[in-house]
């Protein structure tokens, strides 16, 4: 499993996504699982239900941040309240890496409570990296920063999203969170090749990857993580584990929530393809050797 | 910041002011909102002419209007699910009106949707018209919904035991809050989703605050508890002074009334020790209306 510095030299794998219809099931049950990922802006929060939960299953588990809210597209920088929450919850959980959006969402205090789209510009890309820097910096835990699914792509944009993404994390000297779905939901609704995206980051950097459920319309696909993950994103996966190696990761189930079993079983499939990889691998060093 | 940075800066603030604009047309009906007749504005259409691609299967103008309507559905799935005494008290269409022209005018300012109705009361206050013909109930209502979303994050302290009280600097547990309501909010809270709310719930309010609530966090469970005018007063002087012997001082509530009310506030844990002397926060429904921070001195 992949370990490097972006994982803390950690190694994780499959995960499920910590969500409230849960609590009662994993606190009573204690399943089987490898480690439980946390929507950080959930238990940002100065006590109560949440973190009388968090702290129970801290105790049973591993937990891995990942947040909707730092906003690190933001052209006004990031907000030292949230930056300052984030980590006294970073010293809580102890996890190993933190993970956000490569978005923006607020402007002039005002939020938006989306994951918005930033135009592919150099401009952009350092941006974001200086705000992934002091992010990482202030919070002294390696930060993971997440390929959003998007509508609308601006005509500002100088390249592609892969060369985007590539470009800000190399500036920022951070990893990747690579959503395979998120990959596949843009690339029909901006008429890309997903393996073209899955071939051209840098392998090296992906610290997690998330898989997820998706909602086809006639003419474009909304990212709604409210389904089972589909053929089509299980093969994107198969090719970024082959280029990654196995790594962390972690099934979105957000809506239409169905029982823990069937999430986790979903999430479980991932393991198939870790098979494989592992196989190729030591077939790829017996051929070397 | 960089030229170009203005132009990120630009982008995104025009970006944010096309999807906070209302919803009409195709985009409405997927909503609950009652019919509104009108269209986004020019800018709307500009900032999608402008600054986004067009492919095959969509126009920038409908791309766009993607990031629009997750907008408006997000914020009234999160207003719907924190306020459903609310909308039985005003009904679909008034509830939907209510909100669409909150949203409209205090946006967002925090990063979690679940601070996302902590100005309706307020709102309704000062937009009366908007109350149903109930504007004193559903400011009321308003106030103790938003109170169980904020009670469900706040801590527990550890509570003072009955033989400490009268050596200890105490305080209220933070998931407490107090309300003196002119209309029987909490009533109306309790009934169920189908039934009709009694005449006699909605009288008219007059004169001084009438019914009294504790909004509680216990065993797990969010707890709204009608307590009497007597008990307030000593709840809240005991907030103010920190001390239980010098708020009897000031009550007239008899020792068998005392003994009650204390038995309950230690089985629930209401009393701790006062962590942070400077200022403890009150939430009333008078007509002050607002929270107030009362100072307090502290002695020891």
């Amino acid at each position: 499993m992949n370990a490097s510095r972006f994982t803390n030299f950690q190694s994780l794998g499959i995960g499920i996504g910590l969500r409230v219809p849960y609590y009662d099931h994993i606190l009573s049950e204690r399943p089987t699982v490898d480690w439980f990922e946390i929507i950080s802006e959930n238990y940002l929060v100065d006590g109560g239900r949440p973190l009388e939960v968090l702290e129970q299953i801290m105790a049973q588990y591993q937990v891995v941040q990942h947040g909707v809210g730092l906003y690190p597209g933001s052209a006004q920088g990031l907000n030292w309240e949230h930056l300052r929450k984030l980590k006294a919850l970073v010293r809580r959980t102890k996890t190993p890496w933190i993970s956000d959006h490569l978005c923006w969402g607020s402007v002039d205090g005002t939020f938006s409570h989306d994951l918005l789209p930033l135009p592919y510009t150099r401009e952009a890309a350092e941006k974001c990296a200086e705000n992934l820097r002091i992010a990482q910096d202030f919070l002294e835990v390696p930060f993971a920063v997440e390929n959003v699914s998007s509508y609308a792509e601006f005509k500002d944009s100088t390249m592609t999203e892969w060369e985007f993404l590539t470009e800000v994390v190399e500036l920022a000297d951070c990893g990747i969170l690579l959503d395979v779905n998120n990959i596949y939901v843009s690339s029909v609704n901006h008429g890309f090749d997903p393996l073209d995206y899955v071939n051209n980051v840098p392998h090296e950097r992906v610290a997690q990857m998330h898989i997820a459920g998706h909602s086809r319309y006639e003419r474009f696909i909304i990212d709604t993580h409210d389904h089972p993950v589909i053929d089509p994103v299980w093969k994107l996966y198969a090719r970024a584990i082959e280029l990654c190696g196995p790594t962390a990761t972690l099934l979105e189930w957000d809506d239409k929530i169905p029982p823990f079993a069937e999430v986790h079983g979903e999430a479980l499939k991932a393991k198939h393809y870790w098979k494989h990889a592992v196989a190729n691998h030591h077939e790829e060093v017996a051929h070397v050797a | 910041m960089s030229p170009d940075n203005k132009n990120l800066l630009s982008l995104q603030r025009n970006f944010l002011a096309a999807i906070r604009e209302p919803v009409f047309g195709d985009s409405r009906e997927l909503t609950a909102l009652p019919p509104r007749d009108g269209e986004v504005s020019p800018e709307f259409f500009a900032l999608a002419e402008n600054e986004i691609v067009s492919t095959p299967n969509l126009e920038a103008r409908e791309r766009l209007e993607l990031y629009h309507r997750q907008y408006w559905f997000r914020l009234l799935d999160s207003m719907d699910e924190d306020f459903p005494a609310l909308k039985r008290l005003l009904g679909q269409e008034n509830f939907w009106r209510l909100i669409e022209a909150y949203l409209e005018l205090v946006p967002s300012r925090s990063f979690t949707l679940r601070h996302l109705g902590s100005g309706l009361a307020d709102f309704l206050r000062v937009n009366p018209g908007l109350g149903g013909g109930h504007p004193v109930h559903a400011a009321e209502l308003a106030q103790l919904e938003y109170a169980l979303c904020e009670t469900f994050e706040q801590p527990k302290r550890p509570a003072v035991a009955p033989e400490k009280i009268a050596e200890t600097r105490l305080a209220l547990q933070p998931h407490l809050r107090l309300f003196a309501f002119h209309t029987p909010a909490d009533e109306i809270w309790r009934l169920d989703d189908e039934a009709a709310i009694p005449d006699e719930l909605l009288a008219p309010p007059a004169g001084e605050p009438k019914f009294h609530a504790a909004i509680f966090c216990h065993a797990a469970r969010q707890i709204v508890r009608r307590i009497e005018a007597k008990e307030f007063s000593l709840l809240q002087a005991i907030v103010v002074t920190g001390s239980l012997a010098t708020a009897l001082e000031a009550s007239d509530a008899s020792p068998e009334e005392v003994s009650a009310w204390f038995q309950s506030w230690t089985g629930f844990g209401w009393l701790c020790e006062r962590e942070h002397p400077g200022k403890i926060e009150i939430t009333e429904s008078a007509s002050n209306q607002k929270p107030v921070n009362i100072p307090l001195h502290h002695n020891s």
